[in-house]
């Protein structure tokens, strides 16, 4: 305990710090993250007997030296009973097609709105609310058979018009916009009474994903949905659990859903509990401590630090299960390649090369926790590529003091320095303590070749994002190099398009494609080959063939390094001992679903044992 | 008193011009879009998007019509909406929190006074005697202890240890007295330890003071108990310095809940005001700033003008 006070005291302080920072300097600061790294692995998975209940699942350890969690859950299946959840944050509004909803935000909506499709442990995609769903032969059309029998919770019958009545609202809403344009759709028809038809501007063979998220796979009540801020007051949807009240910044609560569609393999009724309780907490050690003091059962957590703290009291004897996923959100940064010296290769994966990853995962207290990054992919994902793996630039810090001699002494340097004159560049990140000390490995390795002068700035969440967009220069970004996250749990098609689009119109213009610019390009890399594979991806449902091209994507990028990686991100869901039920949920084939990946609970078929 | 009175308001209007403009100032020149918060990384697919979500917001307005149009609305009691919770009013965001912020700082002070009266009191009384010593290192601790501090080791002891109370959230008081108190008394006490320090150190140092009055001495010759001095004849002059100095610490405790709101995560105006920072939801920081600023100033005239009641002397200058 002591050890953990002090860490906590640790994190208040530089957070006060950061605050001052902000009120003073207006370059300010919170202990928001839109960059580091933080890791872990639980992969869990099942061997699969789906009529069987108790499962037993996290098999597979990922590699290295990772401390992989192992979750059984025995014993039967309770129904009723409450759960107090403590989240990181509150979440913007209750409206899916309108506010920005990340992992704590995700842990409600699922309670409230089911979504059309989900994902599997094998992070495929099968029909949710949806029965099935078929495409035509070159996916630009999709169409989907709804469940019969579902009503929302405010009594009105789900149809396939209620779905064309949403995506009259999604075309409104600032999450939804984005999404629709993502995924090429372009029309929804009701072509029967359950019946749904998505037409797609474009092909994309990886439409079901976008079905399986909040902006366009949530359904919501769209009658209700007409007045937003009633809606926001009272969400409605047809999920497990139904909206009872919400204290802003203090709880939502949802309780069981006595209609919902859904039962269990035995043909019991889901949900299980009678009421969720979702509380807002951002302290780390205050919502660890909630949990080991009894006020709630569930903390949910983002950080690698806490997953330590926790493993830590369970390991002292404190009552806890940690629910842990390493997803493939993976930490590290980006070069803006559109700004010199970061537009030449020999500096970019010269940097890399004297980036020693175990000392910086060290650094973001991930040891144990968090597996080395390669690539877009963990080595939990269907979709890691050993090949990419192998390609990463590995520390080594002659290879790259040599590739910076190179440069430095080109007389056609792109910075336009003098021969042998060092090179000088900004390193930025937020100001997460662990971030810093992360910064300062990097700083110390690079600097000793004398050849780089380093700025290291700080500046927060916000501020940090605009920097990297770059709204007031056609989306270039003023940032060098610049701490960042990327990729998630989804299909990959979901990330990897639009980061690696044209950044620009001019190199859109030139590259053919005027239409197709991507402000989410950060780092604003773009190549032919990446762009054509990543769009090659979604003409194809092929799993072989699209795993093939995303390593190609892999490959390209271990040789160009518009990138670097720190560790893949650790996740967890720490409970007390009676909460059963996050990883082993199912679909309604049977097939075991996705675990809780980016600590996001499917809270459905979670009982109190 | 009239005259005092209009002098008073003329310089609480000064004061709340100049604080909205520097607050609006200083939030607006924040680094960071608030369209970008409110769409959210993944919502900037195009920037038409972002140049809406900007429109909409009033925020392509040069800064000068934007105050102005701000100020406009807020002479009205209309301190505009949240840009991030879309739909709710700044002020009724903060006419629900201020119960909240409001309840802490009052058992702040509250529990400051009873335990810095007694300390101050006693150090008084025995001056430069163990009971003094120990009662000035008691505050010296206190003070030196940030309140965050006191509030890690307060969850560790009655939340995570004893299980005796919530370690986090807020149980309002429509919802139960007993849970509200439960819920209230840490993150209180964790505020009233710095506060007690300081008015236990002053009530000493004012009753030592005190305590060489000819009024005292008087009242000894009499006869009267020590107790019966100190409490019925010492402690009311020795009060005045203190009367001051609580106006001023709870207009600085409704803005200083910032951290033990948080760190409790109890939804005051404090955590209201981080997560408005956060997400760069300009309005609702303008608002909460301005109101905390609003209070901040009237209490101090209200003590200001309490101080003239009190005291003849000042009245009369």
């Amino acid at each position: 305990m002591s050890e953990r006070l002090d860490g906590r005291l640790a994190r208040l302080l530089a957070a006060l710090m950061a605050f001052a920072l902000l009120g003073a300097a207006c370059g300010g600061s919170d202990d928001g993250d839109a960059a580091p790294a933080d890791e872990e692995t639980a992969a869990e998975e099942s061997e699969g007997d789906a009529a069987e209940e108790e499962v037993a699942e996290a098999g597979d350890e990922a590699e290295g030296d990772v401390d992989t969690e192992i979750e059984e859950e025995t014993g039967d299946r309770v129904s009723g009973g409450e759960l107090a959840v403590g989240l990181e944050a509150e979440l913007p509004g209750m409206r899916p097609w309108e506010d920005t909803c990340a992992s704590a935000c995700y842990n409600i909506f699922i309670t409230i709105y089911d979504k059309l499709m989900e994902s599997t442990e094998t992070g495929q995609y099968e029909p949710w609310l949806l029965e099935s769903i078929e495409p035509n032969e070159d996916f630009t059309q999709w169409v989907g058979t709804l469940r019969s029998g579902i009503t929302f919770h405010n009594g009105v019958e789900l149809t396939a018009q209620s779905l064309v009545d949403m995506f009259a609202i999604q075309q409104t809403g600032s999450q939804s916009q984005s999404q629709i344009a993502a995924s090429n759709l372009a029309t929804v028809d009701a072509t029967g009474d359950l019946e749904v038809t998505y037409g797609l501007s474009q092909p994309n063979s990886a439409f079901p994903a976008y079905l399986s998220r909040a902006q366009l796979g949530m359904v919501f009540e769209p009658g209700a949905a007409a007045d937003p801020d009633a809606f926001n007051a009272a969400p409605v949807g047809t999920g497990p659990f139904a909206f009872e009240s919400r204290d802003l910044d203090n709880e939502t609560i949802v309780v069981r859903n006595a209609d919902y569609w859904g039962t269990d393999a035995n043909g019991t009724q889901l949900p299980y509990l009678d009421k969720i309780s979702f509380r807002p907490i951002p302290d780390e050690g205050t919502r660890l401590d909630a949990t080991l003091s009894g006020t709630t059962q569930v903390a949910h957590t983002l950080r690698q630090n806490t997953i330590r703290d926790a493993r830590t009291e369970r390991d002292g004897g404190a009552e806890i299960t940690l629910f842990e996923f390493q997803g493939s959100n993976v930490g590290g940064g980006m070069f803006n390649v559109l700004v010199p010296p970061f537009d030449d290769v020999r500096v970019r994966k010269a940097l890399v090369h004297l980036t020693p990853q175990d000392q910086v995962i060290e650094a973001l207290g991930g040891t144990g926790i968090s597996l080395p990054g390669s690539q877009w992919f963990s080595p939990d994902s269907p979709w890691y590529s050993e090949a990419a793996a192998a390609a990463w630039p590995q520390f080594d810090f002659e290879a790259g003091k040599a590739l910076l001699e190179e440069y430095v002494n080109d007389p056609e340097r792109s910075d336009g320095k003098a021969v042998g004159e060092k090179i000088e560049y900004e390193l930025s990140c937020p100001p997460d303590p662990t971030l810093i000390a992360a910064m300062q490995v990097g700083f110390e390795v690079a600097t000793s070749t004398e050849l780089v002068d380093i700025n290291l700035t700080n500046y927060d969440q916000q501020t940090h994002i605009n920097y990297a967009l770059g709204a007031e220069n056609g989306f270039v970004g003023s940032h060098g190099a610049h701490c960042w996250r990327f990729s998630d749990d989804n299909d990959p098609s979901v990330t990897i398009n639009p980061a690696f689009a044209p950044p620009t119109a001019e190199i859109a213009e030139a590259a053919g494609i005027p239409d197709v610019v991507s402000p989410l390009n950060f780092a604003n890399y773009f190549d032919g080959d990446v762009f054509q594979a990543a769009v090659g991806a979604t003409r194809t449902d092929n799993f072989e063939e699209r795993k093939a091209l995303y390593e190609a994507i892999n490959l390209k990028l271990a040789e160009d390094v518009p990138l670097w990686y720190s560790g893949y991100t650790a996740t967890a869901l720490i409970t007390d001992a009676s909460v059963q039920g996050l990883v082993s949920w199912e679909l309604p084939s049977g097939t075991l679903g996705q675990g809780m990946p980016n600590a996001e609970g499917r809270w459905h078929q979670v009982w109190i044992g | 008193m009239a005259r005092v009175l209009g002098i008073r308001l003329l310089r609480l209007v000064a004061t709340l011009f100049a604080v909205t403009f520097l607050s609006f100032l200083m939030t607006s020149l924040l680094p960071g879009d608030p369209a970008v918060a409110v769409l959210g990384v993944e919502g900037i697919q195009n920037e038409e998007l972002l140049l809406e979500v900007r429109e909409e917001l009033g925020l392509n307005e040069p800064l000068p019509v934007r105050y102005a149009n701000w100020l406009g609305r807020a002479v009205t009691g209309d301190l505009g909406e949240s840009y991030i919770n879309r739909g709710v009013p700044v002020a009724q965001t903060i006419q629900e929190r201020i119960p909240v912020t409001a309840q802490l700082a009052v058992m702040a002070i509250v529990i400051a006074i009873l335990l810095a009266i007694p300390l101050g009191v006693l150090g008084a009384y025995k001056e430069s005697r163990w009971p003094d010593t120990f009662s000035s290192a008691f505050a010296q601790v206190a003070l030196s202890v940030p309140n965050f501090i006191t509030g890690i080791f307060l969850i560790w002891l009655f939340s995570v240890t004893l299980r005796w109370l919530p370690a986090s959230n807020w149980t309002r008081l429509s919802d139960g007295v007993w849970g509200n108190f439960k819920t209230a008394i840490m993150p209180a006490t964790a505020l009233a330890m710095t506060q007690m320090a300081i008015f236990s150190r002053l009530v000493r140092s004012d009753m030592i003071a005190t305590l060489q009055e000819n009024f005292v001495l008087a009242a000894k010759a009499k006869g009267l108990t020590d107790r019966f001095i100190l409490l019925r004849h010492a402690l009311r002059p020795s009060s005045l310095s203190l009367m001051t100095i609580l106006g001023i610490n709870f207009g600085a405790l409704l803005g200083g809940t910032v951290v033990i709101e948080t760190l409790f995560a109890i939804p005051g105006l404090g955590f209201r005001l981080i997560n408005a920072i956060s997400q760069r939801d300009i309005m609702v920081i303008q608002g909460i700033t301005v109101f905390i600023a609003v209070v901040y100033v009237v209490v101090n005239t209200l003590v200001d003008l309490l101080y003239a009641v009190v005291d003849p002397r000042i009245r009369r200058s």
